[in-house]
């Protein structure tokens, strides 16, 4: 495990770094709440009838004026912007750093198999994942518990484990993608985050784009959905795993006989 | 006679472009074998298929009697390799890089990286984007030591050290190779190969042109021969590239060492000197012949 001890290692202060911004943005976000509770019950009417942008946030499905309610929006806005970004950023620097940094010359001339390396390169991946959601999660109960607010556990852990889901099915899509490239690129994990996001929107305000659910992880980490169903749509969870397993398998067999650049 | 390098018809190409073509070379185990070739000639491309850091389009190669296609992990366990430019992670220490290295092969190498450290004066708290390239090389150089290898791999290793860490890089792979190390180096610096190496290759865009004992190669090629008191060169054959100066000429020769000598007894000269060429002029020899080939 001496790659995955390295990468951990290398990788704390930025995991830390984004486990405190995303965390404590949630944090904020939840000691607000008191203060703009009037006014968000309010506002739930006016947000309901306002055509395709309720649609497309599914805000005509969701009540702001409950914690849970605003949670998810904002839950949505926050974690689910940043840690699928956090995600996208290390997958994207995984493998595709090694060349571009010129250091996989060092790395793989010493008795590794590259497989072996890549696996740990993953287990890295996903336990930085782990450790920002659980790290927003519990500042996030801190921030209930600091306003005194009482929330249903269940449905609040729910919305954290299908926002924590999206972030590694990104991760994995983006380390697969990292096997193919010769260096970097930040600019097409962005793209895809936001792709995903995008593409949820359109689901939701388009009938016949449905189908397209299936590939955006956006659409089982839904707040409306999960807050109804108390609970992700765990087909859709499966079916997003597995294709983003796929295309990181793709990108370990690849990588596997790849000529590796000085 | 076991070898520690063996390649059979080794060939890599990326798509149309040509890396090293047919290269078929042995290195005996316990042998200080010199590459020799200009960039682009392939002695890197060479090196990283015998690493497995890329991967053979024809032909075969054992390193350490195992196979570089399928057992590339046994071999790298055995090797230490320097690439041509040392490239580390710029935000690590180089006591983390050489830490790394070491647990990479499962081994606390602790007491020989300290000696090597010591000996080559590295200063191990500094950030590596800190070093020079010198220094980066010193760092590569424990990396490729640090295990107790059975065989070098190094690719230019010299360039960018001060002669001082030259000299002691030197005095560390003599006192290596007594212990039964192999090494394997690809150098410009043709000196070195000559007075460092028993045995050399010379590499000719992808291809082998000569493979010898470094005195062979002296002893075989042309000798530069200088004639004073006259103007002319000996009319035989084997007698090339005349250069005539005030009342005195030189050629290179390349024949029977007889028919040069009775074609300068009828010959009335001042002076005569016949010498072996330097491995350097050897080297440009067979890169003028161009279509020499082992």
């Amino acid at each position: 495990m001496t790659v995955f001890a390295h990468e951990m290692s290398r990788g704390k202060k930025s995991l830390l770094a984004w486990s405190l911004s995303v965390g404590l943005m949630v944090l904020l976000m939840v000691v607000l709440y008191p203060e703009i509770k009037s006014s968000l019950e309010s506002m739930n009417a006016l947000m309901s009838t306002l055509g395709m942008f309720s649609k497309a946030f599914n805000l005509d499905m969701i009540d702001m004026g409950t914690m849970l309610g605003y949670y998810g929006i904002e839950c949505g806005n926050v974690l689910g912007f940043g840690g699928p970004l956090f995600a996208a950023l290390l997958g994207m620097a995984a493998v595709a750093k090694e060349e571009g940094g010129h250091t996989a010359e060092f790395l793989f001339s010493h008795p590794v198999k590259r497989t072996h390396v890549l696996l740990e390169k993953a287990l890295n991946l996903v336990a930085q994942i782990l450790i920002l959601n659980v790290a927003c999660f519990a500042l996030a109960l801190l921030g209930v518990a600091m306003i005194g607010e009482s929330v249903a556990f269940h449905d609040f852990a729910m919305l954290h484990i299908g926002y924590t889901l999206v972030a590694l099915q990104v991760g994995l899509y983006c380390f697969g993608i990292s096997c193919f490239l010769k260096r970097t690129s930040f600019g097409a994990g962005v793209g895809l985050v936001l792709g995903f996001y995008v593409l949820n929107l359109v689901i939701n305000m388009v009938r016949e784009a449905k189908p397209l659910k299936y590939l955006t992880p956006y659409a089982y980490a839904e707040p409306s959905l999960v807050l109804t169903r108390h609970q992700p749509d765990w087909m859709l969870v499966v079916i997003g795993m597995a294709l983003a397993l796929a295309v990181a398998s793709a990108g370990v067999v690849y990588y596997r006989r790849k000529d590796l650049a000085a | 006679m076991s070898y520690a390098i063996e390649t059979r018809g080794l060939t890599k190409r990326y798509g149309k472009a040509r890396g090293i073509e047919n290269l078929s070379m042995t290195v005996e185990t316990g042998d200080i074998f010199g590459f020799i070739g200009p960039n682009g000639a392939g002695k890197s491309t060479t090196i990283r298929t015998l690493l497995g850091l890329i991967t053979a389009t024809e032909g075969e190669a054992t390193v350490l009697g195992l196979s570089v296609k399928d057992q590339g992990e046994q071999i790298r366990a055995r090797v230490g390799y320097m690439p041509g430019e040392a490239q580390f992670d710029l935000g690590m220490r180089v006591k983390e890089v050489i830490r790394l290295s070491a647990r990479l092969r499962g081994k606390d190498c602790t007491q020989r990286t300290n000696a090597l450290c010591e000996q080559f004066e590295l200063e191990t708290g500094r950030k590596i984007s800190d070093l020079s390239l010198g220094n980066r090389k010193k760092v590569s150089i424990v990396c490729a030591l640090q295990h107790e290898p059975e065989l070098l791999l190094l690719d230019e290793p010299t360039s960018g050290l001060d002669p001082l860490m030259q000299k002691a890089f030197w005095d560390t792979l003599s006192r290596e190779n007594a212990r039964g190390v192999t090494i394997f180096l690809s150098s410009h610096v043709l000196s070195e190969v000559q007075h460092r190496c028993h045995n050399a290759a010379i590499i000719r865009e992808g291809q082998l042109v000569v493979a010898d004992s470094v005195e062979n190669l002296a002893r075989t090629a042309a000798r530069r021969v200088t004639l004073r008191g006259t103007a002319d060169a000996p009319d035989i054959p084997g007698v090339r590239k005349p250069e005539r100066t005030d009342g005195s000429v030189t050629f290179l020769y390349q024949g029977d060492i007889n028919l040069l000598t009775q074609a300068l007894a009828g010959m009335r000269l001042a002076d005569a000197t016949i010498e072996e060429m330097e491995l350097e002029e050897i080297f440009l020899h067979f890169y003028e012949k161009g279509d020499g080939r082992a």
